[in-house]
């Protein structure tokens, strides 16, 4: 089976639980298995483990990898897609906020764009994209938005530019998910909640982050406590059918469970009944 | 000299006759202005006359087709049976991925031409836009959009009578004795259910004296209805899971509260703030509009019919209601043409279909269902609302400028549905459908073909007025060859049924069968049926055949109150057609608008497009 990640660093388990307009990540909680993650240290990659195994990996935009885009033959491409726009935004604490917030959300906006194309048109075994947006969105706006905040100002211009980014990614997560076929595992991987260079939390531990997992043959379905983000990875192996390697740290969250047979418990419905109620009070007829 | 503008009243079913008529006795001073301006003209119309059908060929200047809208109703190949024509769904190809809908109407509509030449558009309500065309401007959907459970509009009927049934296409809830209730409104089924159950919305109700007052679960959470009147929207939340629940709202008509409680709860809308799927473009025209102007239907077919047709609400309330919808229309065509300042504007009043479809029978001494002792004012209500849609016109030709080309047309006109012809009793009766085991078409037989002997058919009748060949290589149990067989077969039947005299009123009912080849051309004519009976006035296809069933009798009463209709021979029922420019002629094809509008924006029209401008110069 296929892996797809989608990394949103840095979203808040606060607000994906809060916050009832996203519908699409609502979706696909209801369809798996979601929870808080505890933050580590390390972050998880799987492109050298499946590419032992002779599995294509596209990864885009994961920071650490020297390029931002593996293979950079598909560079090129990209290029010709969105341009050669920088996947960096220069300053954060600049003054004219209107324009960062409109710069990120295009810098945001390009990326999901190549994220849908690479999803079509290339072969892959294994899928990471990493959005970048989510991080200086909240490093510049959290304050505008969380009334808990000392600085937070009642009926300030930019007390949505936060929750709208995190409607934005659920749009773009749903299109992503009209994309995938039945036989991929779908991880939607927030690593840690939401950090602020002076926000309230700093603190040594960085605040939880949040799963989201959907597989035909997921054994398990609903909230999971006590998940960490140490047990993703084996999580993702276990469930696409790969061996898990003897030196990684975590456990499967579905470890020795049975598998569900793909297809299971997603019947077509009774169609008929469905054309039927089609017509229902055409009033014609 | 500013910008030229085009500003177009659709007005659902006017019929020609009255609106002259009326014209002659001075009650329509707007639209009698509007001709002294320019041109009044009877239009032809669309084969069928049918709205979906006929505002297709308005948007895309082309025959049905060039956009493959040929009916409201389609017939699936593979299983004979009827299906909604409009739109389809597309299955989700995997577990994660959402059912979406396609709109089934082709061809390059007029507000798709005026984008790729970068002129805005504001298109209110028009049929078959559901999904909507992405556009520069704004659109909401209209005729197609359906209710919360899929269908084109399904209430429910809460009763304390423990003998009352469920009618036409409507749910029934049986309410406990008392005062004090507690009940649920029905939203969709909720398919992770095994056996699928509908999702329930708890609701409380108390009787006060002559109001009901219920506790909604939503917002307003608390209303008081009076009794014989209509609540306005309630917009409510059904719980699918924990995580998700789908939005809605819905209005609630209180019947009576003695001796037993009963209301009704209208088919549930989507919210427009959080439609389920999209009904505007850009997707959130519809949210930021009800902000601006309130909550409004979103329903398609937005007039409740049904529960009129049921007898849940006399002609009165069905007044209101249509009203309500009315008033919600015209509050947006002229919050949209207080804010309209280039390009092409469009609304739809559907109104005027809906009433006259069941107020035909006061009108119609010769309707099975006229009643002498009715009183007169109810069929007045027609000429009530043709009024008011000439204050509607008026009112718009306020907010027009020297530089707009202002039109209002109906798109077909309306006749009277006294009798009912069972097509597929005809195609038994003439050895051309066969049923298993020798039986004879009986009521038994009310839908979808049961009991046909399909090995043995050559034509079936499904939908409003088509009849197809059961072909080999196309239908699932298709015995028929293109070629001199297929020909001998609609022969029999245009030959046999052109000039069919109803036996019993002595009326001739059919005047002549189309070939699809005579009245069709382009792309989508192979999904047409292949044969379309042309009634004359009186007479439209049984409520049986429309879906698939039959009947001993060949012509029947219309006994529902759904007693006009306007699926007979187009040519019997034009529409109207008023614009403030002298026309070149007064012969007017539906055809005809798409390059009149398009000629008048300096947009060149599209090759496929089939009419001719109507402008003078």
């Amino acid at each position: 089976m296929k892996i797809c990640v989608l990394g949103l660093d840095g979203a808040a388990p606060e607000v994906i639980l809060h916050d009832e307009r996203l519908v699409n990540l609502r979706r696909l909680m209801d369809l798996g298995l979601y929870g808080r993650l505890q933050s580590a240290t390390t972050t998880f990659a799987l492109w050298d483990q499946l590419a032992r195994e002779g599995r294509k990996s596209i990864v885009v935009g994961v920071s650490g990898k020297d390029e931002f885009t593996d293979p950079a033959s598909i560079k090129a491409e990209i290029e010709q897609l969105v341009g050669n726009d920088p996947v960096d935004i220069k300053n954060l604490h600049t003054d004219r906020k209107d324009r960062l917030r409109d710069e990120i959300f295009a810098m945001s906006r390009r990326q999901w764009q190549v994220v849908r194309h690479l999803l079509t048109n290339h072969e892959w075994d294994y899928f990471h994209f990493v959005d970048i947006g989510l991080d200086p969105i909240q490093r510049s706006f959290w304050n505008h938005f969380d009334k808990c905040s000392a600085h937070y100002k009642h009926g300030n211009p930019y007390e949505n530019v936060v929750p709208d980014y995190y409607l934005w990614l659920d749009e773009q997560v749903g299109s992503v998910m009209d994309l995938l076929d039945e036989q991929t595992v779908l991880l939607v991987v927030s690593e840690s909640g939401v950090q602020l260079d002076d926000g309230p939390n700093v603190c040594d531990d960085a605040p939880d982050g949040m799963f989201l997992l959907a597989a035909p043959n997921c054994p398990l379905s609903g909230e999971y406590e006590g998940a960490r983000l140490l047990d993703i990875a084996p999580t993702l192996l276990d469930l696409a059918g790969y061996d898990i390697p003897d030196s990684m740290q975590g456990r499967s969250l579905v470890a020795g469970l049975e598998k569900k047979s793909a297809g299971d418990g997603f019947g077509s419905g009774d169609s008929e009944q469905l054309i039927h109620d089609r017509l229902a009070g055409l009033g014609y007829i | 000299m500013g910008k030229k503008k085009v500003v177009v009243i659709g007005l659902d079913g006017l019929e020609p006759s009255i609106v002259e008529a009326m014209l002659a006795k001075g009650e329509l001073p707007n639209l009698a202005r509007l001709r002294a301006m320019g041109s009044y003209t009877r239009m032809k119309t669309t084969y069928p006359a049918q709205t979906p059908v006929a505002w297709s060929s308005f948007a895309t200047g082309v025959n049905p087709g060039g956009h493959g809208i040929f009916d409201f109703i389609r017939r699936d190949p593979e299983t004979y049976l009827p299906d909604l024509a409009l739109s389809r769904f597309e299955r989700p190809k995997s577990m994660l991925a959402q059912p979406k809908v396609v709109s089934r109407r082709n061809g390059t509509a007029i507000w798709q031409q005026l984008t790729s030449a970068g002129i805005p558009s504001t298109v209110l309500r028009c049929p078959c836009t559901f999904p909507p065309d992405t556009i520069k401007g704004t659109m909401l959907a209209g005729v197609g959009v359906p209710d919360l459970r899929g269908g084109q509009g399904t209430g429910t009927f809460y009763t304390q009578d423990r003998n009352a049934v469920a009618k036409e296409n409507e749910r029934l809830v049986y309410l406990e004795s008392g005062d004090n209730l507690k009940s649920g409104i029905i939203g969709p089924r909720n398919p992770r259910l095994n056996p699928p159950d509908d999702i329930r919305c708890e609701i409380r109700l108390k009787r006060e004296g002559s109001n009901l007052r219920i506790e909604t679960g939503g917002t307003p959470a608390e209303i008081e209805v009076r009794e014989k009147s209509w609540s306005p929207w309630v917009k409510i939340k059904f719980k699918l899971s924990l995580l998700q629940s789908i939005p809605g709202m819905v209005r609630f008509y209180v019947r009576q509260l003695s001796p037993v409680i009963e209301f009704y709860v209208s088919p549930v809308n989507f919210d427009p703030a959080v439609p389920v799927f999209p009904i505007s473009s850009p997707p959130d025209y519809a949210k930021r509009l009800s902000e601006e102007i309130g909550l409004f239907s979103t329903l398609g077919m937005a007039e409740d019919h049904n529960g009129h047709n049921n007898g849940r609400f006399d002609e009165a309330d069905y007044f209101a209601q249509c009203a309500l919808v009315y008033d919600e229309r015209e509050k947006m065509m002229e919050h949209e043409l207080r804010r309209f300042s280039e390009g092409f504007f469009f609304v739809l009043f559907d109104t005027p279909d809906r009433l006259q479809h069941m107020l035909w029978r006061f009108r119609d001494p010769q309707h099975p269902g006229f009643n002498r002792d009715l009183p007169p004012e109810i069929g007045q209500q027609v000429d009530v609302l043709y009024r008011r849609c000439d204050e509607t016109v008026g009112r718009a030709m306020e907010r027009v400028d020297e530089d707009t080309l202002l039109i209002a047309l109906s798109d077909h006109g309306f006749n009277s549905f006294r009798r009912s012809f069972h097509t597929n009793t005809w195609l038994w009766q003439n050895g051309l459908l066969a049923l298993k085991g020798g039986k004879s078409p009986s009521q038994e037989i009310k839908e979808n073909f049961t009991g046909v002997d399909w090995s043995k058919t050559y034509a079936y009748a499904v939908g409003l007025g088509g009849i197809y060949l059961n072909k080999k290589g196309r239908e699932r149990n298709g015995i028929l060859e293109e070629g001199t067989e297929a020909e001998r077969v609609r022969n029999a039947i245009t030959g046999g049924m052109a000039g069919l005299i109803d036996p019993e009123t002595h009326a001739p009912g059919i005047r002549s069968v189309s070939r699809r080849e005579e009245i069709y051309s382009g792309p989508y004519v192979e999904e047409s049926p292949d044969l379309l009976i042309n009634f004359h006035p009186g007479f439209r296809v049984s409520w049986e055949t429309t879906v698939g069933g039959f009947s001993h009798r060949l012509f029947e009463d219309n006994t529902r109150r759904w007693s006009g209709d306007h699926i007979i021979d187009p040519d019997a029922v034009p529409g109207i057609l008023f614009m403030n420019q002298r026309a070149v002629n007064n012969h007017a094809n539906i055809l005809d608008l798409a390059p009149t509008i398009l000629r008048y924006l300096d947009v060149p029209p599209v090759e496929a497009m089939e009419g001719k401008s109507l402008l003078v110069a």
